[in-house]
């Protein structure tokens, strides 16, 4: 392009740990980690929902805590543990997780369910009994209205 | 919009609306169907070759089995997977005639062949996924079976098949106790002719039994592939800028913007493509465009709409009489009927989680002509997605639509507008595109729920309570009529869907003293087909009235039901009056309400099946309201995989409560004032009622929906209960609580 632009379109190269594996990416800075990952990377696990950090959809998890990827640019993200849909099940919460939404049979439509495993391994990482009050707090949206079954699946996955 | 036709909807969708609707009728020609399907093995997998890879691995047995040396049975299916289970579902049918063992069973989408066009569309829209395609998938597991028999007669050198049988994936011989698997006879098999009625067996093995979902565990690890998944190499990314006033369109193509690589001019908006679709979504932010905006703008606002709705229920200026005689029925309402009250719905938008969008790979020969275009498309109507990209292209141009799993359609995505958009950008940039609507786009161009304003007047014998007479008069715009397809009736069945005693409940027999009235609203907002339809908004009318109407008659609402029912001479009110009996059960109708609690009760029919749903709410301080409890029964007929009805029952009653408690789109100048999930509200997860489920296993109408049919009966049932609670006047106008419909993260 003639027009360079502003600042923020100038690329820049990036080393991040996604899933326990080193990877580099070369974009702008400002680029949204959610994109990074789908665009970018090619892992289309993580999803999005609105944009603007409201339906968590696109969470994902970043140091343990699940934030929203759409709203977290890729330069702030060097140096910290970004944990997807892909990689929960590497870990004890997920995979228990993971097992419960099939014997719960938890997603109908499954959009939102990536973000809301990762949500649901960190309330699990944190609280390992979790009550059912934790479990419907989880702030994910479902336009399926799966929350029934997730609250049921959390507490499983818990041994509860 | 300068007319009152939708430029962007097409007849043939409608055609197919128009065949989901009248599904009975369709059921009805079940043996025409089983001919078509016959014809369409093997054939319609050629057709569309080659498929970019998506064929799955194996060799076909009669075209819609894929049997693999590992001994996978890949079935396919068609219509769309949007979360209701219909894969599993339509899987569950033809293993069962097939003699698989399930978890041999994969499933997978079914190309969109020409030889479908003529017989069973390809397309998902009135709960029809199951009901549609569910007497072909038998006939296709049955057809395979007898060609896996006859390839085991000739390993076995038998003279026939008439000791054969199938059973866990293998062909066995009851003679001889000897079996062969599937994987092994699958290529002999494969020539075989397929026969045109095969048996059907109908074991009972899979219908009607909860089997685990087939595609649950991809939705667990992010492995699950949805439209906007779809990785072509080194495609570009696009997102969609529509025309902000609605009808609107480009005066010219736009400057390229900074960080974009290509502007593309759609008519009604433009593409904004980039290597990566955060430098779409940024570059279409310094987008600089001008747009015409349509003489009628102004019209389009919801003050300017309502207020022309209440002229027209005030004149009934061009109004049709869908049911009844209203001068008989006014005879008897007189001039002070025991009811007479409006009521008010809004237009509400879709607002699937996964956006429409598109992925489009055009190929071209030597000398530059398009050849070819692959069409990855979150759709509830491939077969409407061909049709659409043919209209755009020149005759030859192959057109291969690959399915792929939505996430979500509630009715949006039965649309072609975003597929039509993807492919003139691909054709536009000539290269591979994936083009998404961001959230903005969608909220603010979706193809609404219509608004409608409804007034009914209803008188009671004092004495007996039962309903005398009823007028009902239904002012909404006309999802046919936008589509040049109102028929020269005037009446758009789907505006008077279960408003009309022959498409709703059966309180009274239908006779002329029941009266309802079609007046169309003609703004030009766009408006469609929203997850129940037209019983979205009628059942909220007349339940509403039945509520009031047993208010006024000092009964209990169920009770004022129930009376009606056993009155009724209608021959389906026994079933209706045992879905009704069902819920009550179930929501411990005649238990004590908890302190602070009230409950409200509904009845509703929907897409063939009877739904009756109990709710039980508290209002804790004013304006407040927590869910507590829903019950549901249900009647659908045939229970395919009860699990999922379950899951779609729950799904139903959240999707209703969002709509019910904060749901609309207001528009400013024809421009939508809601634009993304902050401010139109969906209920989280802490707001989850505990909903309770009970099937009826009916066979009084052998096959209902089930994706859409838990949603209508739930306004007035919260309604009613909300007044009873706070014993304050009843909610007339939805939502209940706009003031309450924003959302932060």
């Amino acid at each position: 392009m003639s027009d360079p632009g502003p600042r923020e379109y100038l690329m820049t190269v990036f080393a991040l740990n996604i899933n326990g594996q080193a990877v580099t990416v070369d974009c702008d800075g400002t680029t949204r980690l959610l994109w990074v990952l789908r665009d970018i990377l090619g892992m289309t696990g993580t999803k999005y929902g609105c944009g603007i950090q409201v339906c968590w959809a696109c969470a994902v998890l970043v140091d343990g805590q699940a934030d929203k990827s759409c709203g977290l640019e890729i330069k702030e993200m060097v140096g910290k543990k970004i944990v997807t849909v892909e990689g929960i099940g590497a870990t004890p919460q997920g995979a228990r997780l993971q097992q419960a939404w099939i014997d719960e049979q938890v997603p109908q439509c499954g959009y939102c369910q990536s973000g809301m495993l990762c949500r649901a391994t960190q309330l699990l990482a944190e609280k390992p009994k979790p009550s059912a009050g934790d479990a419907a707090g989880m702030p994910n949206i479902c336009v399926c209205g799966s929350y029934q079954r997730v609250q049921k699946a959390v507490l499983r996955a818990s041994g509860q | 919009m300068t007319t009152e036709t939708n430029p962007r909807g097409t007849s043939f969708i409608d055609q197919i609306l128009d065949a989901t609707l009248s599904r009975r009728r369709f059921l009805g020609g079940a043996g025409a169907l089983a001919v078509a399907f016959a014809l369409s093995p093997r054939a319609t997998l050629a057709a569309t070759q080659p498929r970019a890879g998506d064929d799955p691995a194996g060799t076909p047995v009669g075209g819609w089995v894929v049997v693999a040396a590992d001994g996978t049975i890949t079935i396919l299916y068609g219509g769309a997977e949007m979360g209701q289970g219909t894969s599993t579902g339509l899987a569950q049918a033809m293993a069962e005639e097939l003699g698989a063992r399930w978890s041999d069973i994969a499933v997978q989408n079914a190309p969109v062949g020409a030889s479908w066009t003529t017989g069973v569309p390809w397309t998902t829209g009135g709960s029809s996924g199951i009901t549609r395609h569910i007497a072909a998938m038998r006939v296709a597991g049955a057809q395979a079976r007898e060609m896996l028999k006859a390839a085991a007669a000739d390993a076995w050198g038998l003279p026939d098949t008439s000791n054969l049988i199938t059973i866990d994936s293998t062909v066995r011989n009851t003679w001889t106790g000897l079996s062969l698997p599937f994987a092994q006879l699958a290529a002999v098999a494969a020539t075989k002719p397929v026969p045109a009625s095969p048996a059907l067996l109908r074991t009972g093995q899979f219908v009607g039994v909860s089997v685990p979902r087939l595609d649950i565990p991809a939705k667990t690890n992010g492995s699950a592939r949805y439209g906007i998944d779809v990785v072509i190499p080194g495609m570009a990314f696009a997102v969609v800028k529509n025309a902000p006033v609605l009808g609107g369109t480009l005066k010219a193509t736009p400057k390229v913007p900074a960080g974009a690589t290509a502007v593309v001019n759609l008519g009604n908006a433009c593409a904004v493509v980039a290597t990566n679709t955060w430098a779409a979504i940024m570059a279409a932010k310094q987008l600089s465009a001008s747009w015409t905006t349509p003489a009628d703008a102004t019209s389009n606002s919801s003050a300017a709409v309502l207020a022309t709705a209440q002229g027209l229920m005030t004149s009934g200026a061009g109004l049709v009489v869908a049911e009844g005689n209203p001068a008989s029925a006014a005879g008897i309402l007189g001039a002070t009927p025991t009811l007479d009250q409006t009521y008010f719905l809004p237009y509400i938008a879709h607002a699937p989680m996964e956006v429409p969008n598109t992925t489009v790979v055009p190929t071209y020969d030597v000398l530059g002509t398009l050849t070819k275009l692959d069409i990855w498309a979150s759709t509830q109507s491939p077969t409407g997605v061909k049709a659409a990209a043919a209209a755009l292209v020149a005759p030859g141009v192959v057109i291969n639509v690959h399915s792929t799993l939505l996430g979500g359609g509630l009715g949006r995505k039965i649309e072609t507008d975003y597929p039509v958009h993807a492919v003139k950008t691909a054709l536009g940039i000539k290269k591979p595109v994936k083009v998404i609507w961001p959230r903005e786009e969608d909220v603010t161009h979706d193809q609404y729920r219509p608004m409608a304003l409804s007034r009914v007047r209803a008188s009671i014998d004092p004495t007996s309570k039962l309903i005398t007479a009823w007028s009902n008069r239904i002012v909404s715009p006309s999802i046919a009529f936008q589509r040049g397809r109102l028929p020269t009736s005037g009446i758009d069945s789907s505006g008077i869907e279960c408003a009309a005693i022959a498409t709703g409940v059966p309180y009274v027999a239908a006779n002329p003293n029941h009266a309802v009235e079609y007046v169309r609203h003609p703004s030009s907002i766009w408006v469609g087909y929203w997850r129940s339809v037209g019983a979205s908004i009628n059942v909220f009318v007349v339940e509403s009235a039945i509520d009031e109407l047993a208010l006024a008659a000092g009964m209990d609402e169920y009770q004022f039901r129930r009376a009606q029912l056993l009155a009724s001479t209608d021959p389906r009110a026994p079933r209706f009056l045992a879905v009704l009996e069902a819920a009550a059960a179930l929501g411990g109708w005649s238990t004590p309400v908890p302190v602070g609690r009230a409950r409200g009760i509904s009845l509703g029919t929907c897409f063939g099946s009877v739904v009756g749903e109990v709710v039980e709410v508290s209002a804790p301080v004013a304006g407040a309201l927590v869910v507590h409890k829903v019950a549901v029964a249900v009647d659908c007929g045939n229970v395919v995989n009860p699990n999922a009805v379950e899951a779609q029952m729950q799904g139903g009653v959240v999707h209703a409560l969002s709509a019910t408690l904060w749901g609309q789109i207001t528009f400013t100048a024809g421009k939508a004032d809601q634009n993304n999930f902050n401010k139109y509200r969906m209920l989280r997860g802490r707001e989850m009622p505990v909903v309770s489920t009970t099937i009826i296993r009916s066979t009084a109408d052998p096959t209902g929906g089930v994706g859409e049919v838990a949603v209508p009966g739930i306004a007035s049932a919260i309604v009613t209960a909300y007044a009873k609670a706070t014993k304050t006047a009843r909610i007339r106008s939805l939502p209940m609580f706009p003031a309450a419909s924003t959302m932060a993260g």
